[in-house]
Protein backbone atom coordinates (compact mmCIF):
# COMPACT_ATOMS: atom_id res chain seq x y z
CA UNK A 1 0.00 0.00 0.00
CA UNK A 2 1.51 3.38 -0.96
CA UNK A 3 0.52 6.94 -0.07
CA UNK A 4 -1.71 7.11 -3.16
CA UNK A 5 -3.85 4.21 -1.95
CA UNK A 6 -3.88 5.44 1.65
CA UNK A 7 -5.22 8.88 0.86
CA UNK A 8 -7.24 8.16 -2.31
CA UNK A 9 -10.64 8.96 -0.75
CA UNK A 10 -9.41 11.58 1.68
CA UNK A 11 -11.94 14.45 1.65
CA UNK A 12 -9.14 16.97 2.26
CA UNK A 13 -7.84 16.24 -1.25
CA UNK A 14 -11.15 15.84 -3.11
CA UNK A 15 -10.90 19.20 -4.91
CA UNK A 16 -7.21 19.15 -5.76
CA UNK A 17 -6.74 19.79 -9.49
CA UNK A 18 -3.76 19.15 -11.73
CA UNK A 19 -2.35 22.59 -12.61
CA UNK A 20 -1.39 21.33 -16.09
CA UNK A 21 -4.51 19.55 -17.37
CA UNK A 22 -7.13 20.51 -14.76
CA UNK A 23 -8.33 17.03 -13.83
CA UNK A 24 -9.10 16.08 -10.25
CA UNK A 25 -7.89 12.54 -11.00
CA UNK A 26 -4.76 13.03 -8.95
CA UNK A 27 -2.92 10.82 -6.50
CA UNK A 28 -0.98 11.67 -3.35
CA UNK A 29 2.63 10.70 -4.05
CA UNK A 30 3.87 11.89 -0.66
CA UNK A 31 1.98 13.48 2.23
CA UNK A 32 5.01 15.70 2.83
CA UNK A 33 6.35 17.23 -0.39
CA UNK A 34 9.43 19.24 -1.26
CA UNK A 35 8.65 21.45 1.73
CA UNK A 36 6.81 20.57 4.94
CA UNK A 37 3.91 22.80 3.94
CA UNK A 38 3.21 20.95 0.68
CA UNK A 39 1.76 17.62 -0.41
CA UNK A 40 3.32 16.02 -3.51
CA UNK A 41 0.72 14.87 -6.07
CA UNK A 42 0.93 13.06 -9.38
CA UNK A 43 -1.71 13.57 -12.04
CA UNK A 44 -3.35 10.28 -13.11
CA UNK A 45 -4.05 11.70 -16.60
CA UNK A 46 -1.01 13.69 -17.79
CA UNK A 47 1.39 12.12 -15.21
CA UNK A 48 2.91 15.47 -14.20
CA UNK A 49 3.91 15.95 -10.56
CA UNK A 50 3.01 19.04 -8.60
CA UNK A 51 3.09 20.38 -5.06
CA UNK A 52 -0.06 21.53 -3.29
CA UNK A 53 0.05 23.86 -0.27
CA UNK A 54 -1.62 21.98 2.56
CA UNK A 55 -2.58 24.60 5.12
CA UNK A 56 -6.33 25.27 4.99
CA UNK A 57 -6.57 26.35 8.63
CA UNK A 58 -7.95 22.93 9.49
CA UNK A 59 -7.37 21.63 13.00
CA UNK A 60 -7.66 18.12 14.42
CA UNK A 61 -10.78 17.59 16.56
CA UNK A 62 -10.54 19.71 19.71
CA UNK A 63 -10.56 17.01 22.40
CA UNK A 64 -12.49 18.91 25.08
CA UNK A 65 -15.31 19.57 22.60
CA UNK A 66 -15.56 15.92 21.52
CA UNK A 67 -15.35 14.07 24.80
CA UNK B 1 3.46 46.49 26.20
CA UNK B 2 1.81 44.40 28.89
CA UNK B 3 -0.22 41.36 27.90
CA UNK B 4 -2.98 39.53 29.81
CA UNK B 5 -0.42 36.94 30.85
CA UNK B 6 2.17 39.49 31.96
CA UNK B 7 -0.36 41.03 34.31
CA UNK B 8 -1.86 37.74 35.55
CA UNK B 9 -1.47 36.53 39.12
CA UNK B 10 2.10 35.20 39.61
CA UNK B 11 0.94 31.60 40.24
CA UNK B 12 -1.20 31.51 37.10
CA UNK B 13 1.51 33.21 35.03
CA UNK B 14 4.02 30.60 36.17
CA UNK B 15 1.59 27.72 35.60
CA UNK B 16 0.94 28.84 32.01
CA UNK B 17 4.65 29.08 31.29
CA UNK B 18 5.20 25.66 32.85
CA UNK B 19 2.57 23.98 30.68
CA UNK B 20 3.83 25.63 27.50
CA UNK B 21 7.41 24.67 28.34
CA UNK B 22 6.23 21.06 28.78
CA UNK B 23 4.72 21.21 25.27
CA UNK B 24 7.86 22.86 23.84
CA UNK B 25 10.29 20.38 25.41
CA UNK B 26 8.15 17.41 24.37
CA UNK B 27 8.24 18.76 20.81
CA UNK B 28 12.03 19.12 21.12
CA UNK B 29 12.40 15.45 22.03
CA UNK B 30 9.77 14.42 19.46
CA UNK B 31 11.65 16.32 16.75
CA UNK B 32 14.80 14.44 17.72
CA UNK B 33 12.91 11.13 17.54
CA UNK B 34 12.00 11.93 13.93
CA UNK B 35 15.59 12.97 13.13
CA UNK B 36 17.15 9.92 14.77
CA UNK B 37 14.72 7.43 13.24
CA UNK B 38 14.52 8.85 9.72
CA UNK B 39 16.73 6.15 8.22
CA UNK B 40 14.25 3.56 9.49
CA UNK B 41 11.59 4.95 7.14
CA UNK B 42 10.11 2.36 4.80
CA UNK B 43 9.95 4.52 1.68
CA UNK B 44 10.82 7.94 0.29
CA UNK B 45 7.50 9.46 1.51
CA UNK B 46 8.42 8.30 5.03
CA UNK B 47 11.77 10.11 4.81
CA UNK B 48 10.05 13.30 3.61
CA UNK B 49 7.38 12.99 6.31
CA UNK B 50 9.79 12.36 9.16
CA UNK B 51 12.10 15.21 8.18
CA UNK B 52 9.10 17.49 7.69
CA UNK B 53 7.64 16.57 11.08
CA UNK B 54 11.10 17.01 12.63
CA UNK B 55 11.47 20.60 11.43
CA UNK B 56 7.83 21.42 12.28
CA UNK B 57 8.38 20.12 15.81
CA UNK B 58 11.57 22.18 16.27
CA UNK B 59 9.71 25.21 14.93
CA UNK B 60 6.96 24.80 17.50
CA UNK B 61 9.56 24.40 20.25
CA UNK B 62 11.37 27.57 19.25
CA UNK B 63 8.16 29.59 18.85
CA UNK B 64 7.26 28.75 22.44
CA UNK B 65 10.82 29.45 23.68
CA UNK B 66 10.64 32.88 22.04
CA UNK B 67 7.32 33.60 23.75
CA UNK B 68 8.69 32.44 27.12
CA UNK B 69 11.66 34.77 26.57
CA UNK B 70 9.24 37.71 26.72
CA UNK B 71 8.26 36.64 30.24
CA UNK B 72 10.35 34.85 32.87
CA UNK B 73 12.78 32.79 30.78
CA UNK B 74 15.81 33.40 28.59
CA UNK B 75 15.78 31.96 25.05
CA UNK B 76 19.49 31.19 25.19
CA UNK B 77 19.17 29.34 28.46
CA UNK B 78 16.12 27.40 27.27
CA UNK B 79 17.75 26.28 24.04
CA UNK B 80 21.30 25.50 25.11
CA UNK B 81 21.79 26.33 28.76
CA UNK B 82 19.88 23.62 30.56
CA UNK B 83 20.91 20.31 32.09
CA UNK B 84 18.93 17.11 31.76
CA UNK B 85 17.09 17.70 35.04
CA UNK B 86 15.61 20.90 33.58
CA UNK B 87 14.16 19.43 30.38
CA UNK B 88 10.40 18.96 30.74
CA UNK B 89 9.54 16.47 28.02
CA UNK B 90 6.84 13.81 28.31
CA UNK B 91 8.38 10.65 29.75
CA UNK B 92 6.43 8.66 27.16
CA UNK B 93 9.35 9.53 24.87
CA UNK B 94 12.10 8.48 27.30
CA UNK B 95 12.45 4.87 26.10
CA UNK B 96 13.65 4.54 22.49
CA UNK B 97 11.24 2.87 20.04
CA UNK B 98 11.51 -0.93 20.02
CA UNK B 99 10.22 -1.37 16.47
CA UNK B 100 8.44 0.53 13.68
CA UNK B 101 4.98 -0.02 15.17
CA UNK B 102 6.20 1.29 18.53
CA UNK B 103 7.66 4.33 16.74
CA UNK B 104 4.32 5.09 15.05
CA UNK B 105 2.31 4.61 18.27
CA UNK B 106 4.73 6.67 20.40
CA UNK B 107 4.97 9.63 18.03
CA UNK B 108 1.20 9.56 17.44
CA UNK B 109 0.44 9.54 21.19
CA UNK B 110 2.90 12.40 21.73
CA UNK B 111 1.35 14.42 18.86
CA UNK B 112 -2.19 13.74 20.09
CA UNK B 113 -1.35 14.59 23.71
CA UNK B 114 0.53 17.80 22.89
CA UNK B 115 -2.22 18.91 20.50
CA UNK B 116 -4.79 18.19 23.23
CA UNK B 117 -2.85 20.36 25.66
CA UNK B 118 -2.32 23.12 23.06
CA UNK B 119 -6.02 23.07 22.12
CA UNK B 120 -6.75 24.39 25.61
CA UNK B 121 -5.06 27.67 24.61
CA UNK B 122 -6.85 28.33 21.30
CA UNK B 123 -8.89 31.12 22.88
CA UNK B 124 -6.14 32.34 25.20
CA UNK B 125 -6.34 36.08 25.96
CA UNK B 126 -2.70 36.35 24.89
CA UNK B 127 -2.91 36.42 21.07
CA UNK B 128 0.58 35.00 20.64
CA UNK B 129 -0.27 31.97 22.76
CA UNK B 130 -3.53 31.46 20.87
CA UNK B 131 -1.67 31.78 17.55
CA UNK B 132 0.99 29.26 18.55
CA UNK B 133 -1.73 26.83 19.68
CA UNK B 134 -3.50 27.18 16.33
CA UNK B 135 -0.29 26.66 14.37
CA UNK B 136 0.51 23.54 16.39
CA UNK B 137 -2.96 22.26 15.49
CA UNK B 138 -2.59 23.02 11.78
CA UNK B 139 0.67 21.10 11.68
CA UNK B 140 -0.55 18.29 13.92
CA UNK B 141 -3.47 17.82 11.50
CA UNK B 142 -1.09 16.38 8.91
CA UNK B 143 1.17 14.63 11.42
CA UNK B 144 -1.87 12.75 12.73
CA UNK B 145 -3.00 12.01 9.17
CA UNK B 146 0.41 10.44 8.52
CA UNK B 147 0.02 8.18 11.58
CA UNK B 148 -3.54 7.30 10.55
CA UNK B 149 -2.19 6.14 7.18
CA UNK B 150 0.30 3.88 8.92
CA UNK B 151 -2.43 2.52 11.21
CA UNK B 152 -4.28 1.34 8.09
CA UNK B 153 -1.17 -0.49 6.90
CA UNK B 154 -0.50 -2.04 10.31
CA UNK B 155 -4.15 -3.09 10.62
CA UNK B 156 -3.75 -5.32 7.55
CA UNK B 157 -1.20 -7.56 9.31
CA UNK B 158 -1.96 -9.66 12.41
CA UNK B 159 1.69 -9.69 13.41
CA UNK B 160 2.08 -5.92 13.09
CA UNK B 161 -1.23 -5.38 14.88
CA UNK B 162 0.08 -7.37 17.82
CA UNK B 163 3.21 -5.20 17.99
CA UNK B 164 0.99 -2.10 17.94
CA UNK B 165 -1.16 -3.41 20.79
CA UNK B 166 1.97 -4.19 22.85
CA UNK B 167 3.22 -0.66 22.25
CA UNK B 168 -0.10 0.89 23.31
CA UNK B 169 -0.04 -1.16 26.52
CA UNK B 170 3.40 0.23 27.37
CA UNK B 171 3.01 3.82 26.19
CA UNK B 172 -0.62 4.87 26.72
CA UNK B 173 -0.41 5.01 30.55
CA UNK B 174 2.64 7.29 30.17
CA UNK B 175 0.69 9.60 27.86
CA UNK B 176 -2.13 9.74 30.38
CA UNK B 177 0.31 10.53 33.18
CA UNK B 178 1.35 13.67 31.30
CA UNK B 179 -2.06 15.20 32.08
CA UNK B 180 -1.42 14.78 35.81
CA UNK B 181 -3.53 13.26 38.60
CA UNK B 182 -7.26 13.20 37.88
CA UNK B 183 -8.14 14.99 41.11
CA UNK B 184 -5.66 17.87 40.67
CA UNK B 185 -7.23 21.33 40.57
CA UNK B 186 -6.82 23.26 37.32
CA UNK B 187 -5.76 26.68 38.56
CA UNK B 188 -4.96 27.78 35.03
CA UNK B 189 -8.56 27.30 33.92
CA UNK B 190 -9.79 29.00 37.08
CA UNK B 191 -7.58 32.00 36.22
CA UNK B 192 -9.08 32.22 32.72
CA UNK B 193 -5.85 31.17 31.02
CA UNK B 194 -7.00 27.73 29.83
CA UNK B 195 -10.17 27.44 27.75
CA UNK B 196 -11.43 24.17 29.24
CA UNK B 197 -10.68 22.37 32.52
CA UNK B 198 -7.77 19.96 32.11
CA UNK B 199 -9.87 16.91 33.13
CA UNK B 200 -12.16 17.66 30.15
CA UNK B 201 -9.16 17.92 27.81
CA UNK B 202 -7.76 14.66 29.20
CA UNK B 203 -11.14 12.95 28.72
CA UNK B 204 -11.24 14.21 25.14
CA UNK B 205 -7.73 12.88 24.55
CA UNK B 206 -8.78 9.45 25.84
CA UNK B 207 -11.80 9.57 23.52
CA UNK B 208 -9.60 10.32 20.49
CA UNK B 209 -7.22 7.48 21.39
CA UNK B 210 -10.07 5.00 21.92
CA UNK B 211 -11.63 5.93 18.61
CA UNK B 212 -8.37 5.55 16.66
CA UNK B 213 -7.52 2.22 18.27
CA UNK B 214 -10.96 0.65 17.90
CA UNK B 215 -10.01 -1.25 14.69
CA UNK B 216 -7.24 -2.97 16.65
CA UNK B 217 -9.57 -4.22 19.37
CA UNK B 218 -7.79 -2.11 21.97
CA UNK B 219 -10.05 -1.02 24.80
CA UNK B 220 -8.37 1.96 26.41
CA UNK B 221 -11.14 2.24 29.01
CA UNK B 222 -10.00 1.86 32.57
CA UNK B 223 -6.31 2.46 31.85
CA UNK B 224 -4.92 4.60 34.65
CA UNK B 225 -1.69 6.49 35.12
CA UNK B 226 0.50 5.85 38.15
CA UNK B 227 2.54 8.55 39.82
CA UNK B 228 5.92 7.77 41.37
CA UNK B 229 7.43 9.66 44.30
CA UNK B 230 9.64 11.69 41.96
CA UNK B 231 6.71 12.87 39.79
CA UNK B 232 7.28 16.56 39.00
CA UNK B 233 3.95 18.34 38.41
CA UNK B 234 5.61 21.49 37.01
CA UNK B 235 7.50 19.39 34.44
CA UNK B 236 4.72 16.83 33.87
CA UNK B 237 7.33 14.08 34.04
CA UNK B 238 9.03 11.69 36.46
CA UNK B 239 12.63 12.41 37.40
CA UNK B 240 15.27 13.88 35.07
CA UNK B 241 15.65 13.13 31.37
CA UNK B 242 17.69 9.92 30.89
CA UNK B 243 21.36 10.68 30.31
CA UNK B 244 21.58 8.99 26.90
CA UNK B 245 18.50 10.77 25.59
CA UNK B 246 19.80 14.11 26.84
CA UNK B 247 23.04 13.50 24.93
CA UNK B 248 20.93 13.15 21.75
CA UNK B 249 18.73 16.20 22.22
CA UNK B 250 21.13 18.75 23.72
CA UNK B 251 22.87 21.38 21.62
CA UNK B 252 26.34 20.02 20.96
CA UNK B 253 28.21 23.24 20.20
CA UNK B 254 27.06 26.56 21.55
CA UNK B 255 29.45 28.49 19.36
CA UNK B 256 27.97 26.99 16.20
CA UNK B 257 24.45 27.51 17.52
CA UNK B 258 25.05 31.25 17.63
Amino acid sequence: MNDGDLYRDDPDFADVECPDCGTTDVTVASLFGSTTSEVLFQCDRCRSCFNWVKWRHRLPPVPAENR
Amino acid sequence: MSTPVATAEPAARTALQNDLLCVADTKLVLGNWFAECVMNGKSLPDFAAMLGMCTASYGQTRAIYHWLDTLDHSYGHLEHGRGRAEIRSMDLLDPAPENWQDFIVSTWLAEQATWSMASGFLRNPDRTVAGIARKIGEEAYFHLKYAAGWFRIIEASDEEGELLRASVTRRFPLALRWFGPLDAADDLHAAGLRDDPLPDIRAGFVGEVRSALKPFGVDATGVEATFEADWRPDARRTGPLPERLFEVIRFKDQEIAR
